[in-house]
């Protein structure tokens, strides 16, 4: 069975953008005050996740029709890179 | 009425059963019987406003010897906040930076209605500079300079913000001054009053920088944040003011607040109001004509409104 990524219920996101900075979104855990900077591919892969657990393929090919790019081997795995970071930082959770 | 035009004797008294004192948004209550503490807050604090004995008091301190035998032997103070000590004993003769450093925490752990940022801050023509900046970064050396060459001193270690607005607010209390600065600014601004130096301190040779007068009486008087300037002295380092991200700074906005996390959404709202409305930089520096030269030359910023996703309308 493939991965399922999910935002937790803890978490509430705000993303800022200035734009005289394009490469950096700035996001916020309402609920814990915690910041991180993410990248545009960071920002786009968030936009895709909700609170109900979507399957990884799926989430590999909405990023692609969000981002303009083809499926390849290197986006996967810039996508399950983002995935493990934003992982770490405790913005998503996965479920087998 | 001011502390100066209290006689020695009246000033001694007041500080037996506790001298209110006003000092931009608060009221200290300070007790303490030390010789050098009167001498100090005397020199230091003489524009400061003295208030009646009932006035609500923010923070009560005192200064006093940890045991009756520390009033003779190797003598020492202790750093009294309401029925809280904090802080071990030191030396008598670090009675003011004693003093000092423990406003310094009192004001940083309780006056939570403010966003505190650990971050000297000036202003002129109306327009406030923040100056964040680790110790041994050349804050307060350049925050000394620039109150003497006619910048108002907000604070040369606490930024006041209250959320929701975009002002920070007077903190006016004597600028703190460390080893190698000492002697710059006194060679620089024979004019300068300057405290008692004491040596070996836990951060070396100390001394404080009295705030001009304008600062003083204009410490009611908040100014709003146009520049963010992250200062760094290295020695073999030209003169370097380098534009920086707003994403960038925000996180050492936070990094160097004494609160942030405290004030969660409305705390993000806040920093994200101000940074849409300031510049951000880094400065680079080694010789202190320059970095003034720079700073005093700083462009207002164009506002810049973030493309926002979740954030509430």
């Amino acid at each position: 069975m493939s991965e399922h990524w999910f935002i937790p219920p803890s978490v509430r996101l705000q993303l800022l953008n200035w734009s005289d900075d394009a490469d950096k979104w700035l996001c916020c855990n309402q609920a814990t005050a915690d910041l991180y900077l993410i990248s545009p591919l960071g920002k786009l892969l968030l936009e895709q996740l909700d609170r109900t657990p979507k399957p990884i393929d799926q989430l590999y090919e909405a990023v692609c029709a969000a981002s303009g790019e083809s499926l390849t081997p290197e986006l996967k795995k810039a996508v399950d890179h983002h995935l493990h970071t934003l992982g770490t930082l405790h913005l998503v959770e996965s479920r087998a | 009425m001011k502390l100066h035009s209290l006689s020695r004797a009246d000033l001694a008294s007041r500080l037996e059963k506790g001298l209110i004192l006003a000092s931009g948004p608060f009221t200290f209550s300070i007790r303490g019987r030390y010789p050098m503490l009167h001498d100090a807050l005397y020199l230091l604090y003489s524009d400061h406003p003295v208030l009646p004995d009932d006035s609500f008091v923010d923070f009560p301190v005192a200064l006093t010897p940890p045991n009756p035998l520390r009033r003779f032997f190797r003598p020492q103070v202790q750093f009294h906040f309401d029925q809280d000590r904090p802080f071990y004993p030191l030396p008598a003769n670090q009675v003011f930076a004693s003093f000092e450093w423990g406003l310094n925490w009192v004001i940083s752990n309780h006056a939570h209605q403010f966003i505190m940022l650990h971050a000297a801050v000036v202003e002129k023509n109306g327009r406030a500079l923040v100056l964040p900046g680790e110790p041994g970064a050349g804050k307060s050396t350049l925050c000394a300079a620039l109150m003497l060459e006619g910048w108002r001193l907000l604070s040369d270690e606490i930024t006041l913000i209250r959320p929701g607005t975009r002002e920070a607010w007077p903190l006016c209390r004597p600028a703190s001054l460390k080893n190698a600065s000492i002697e710059l600014i006194r060679a620089r601004y024979p004019e300068a009053v300057l405290g008692p130096v004491v040596d070996a301190t836990s951060k070396g040779r100390v001394t404080h920088l009295k705030p001009a007068p304008d600062s003083i009486e204009r410490m009611e008087v908040p100014a709003p944040i146009t520049w963010f300037v992250f200062p760094r002295y290295d020695s073999a380092s030209e003169t370097n003011l380098i534009p920086r991200s707003r994403a960038d700074s925000f996180l050492d906005v936070a990094r160097n607040a004494f609160n942030y996390s405290h004030h969660g959404e409305r705390g993000f709202s806040t920093v994200q109001q101000i940074l849409s409305h300031a510049a951000c930089y880094s400065l680079h520096y080694s010789d202190l004509d320059e970095a003034l030269s720079v700073l005093d030359s700083l462009p207002p910023p164009e506002p810049l409104e973030p493309e926002c996703l979740n954030c509430p309308p």
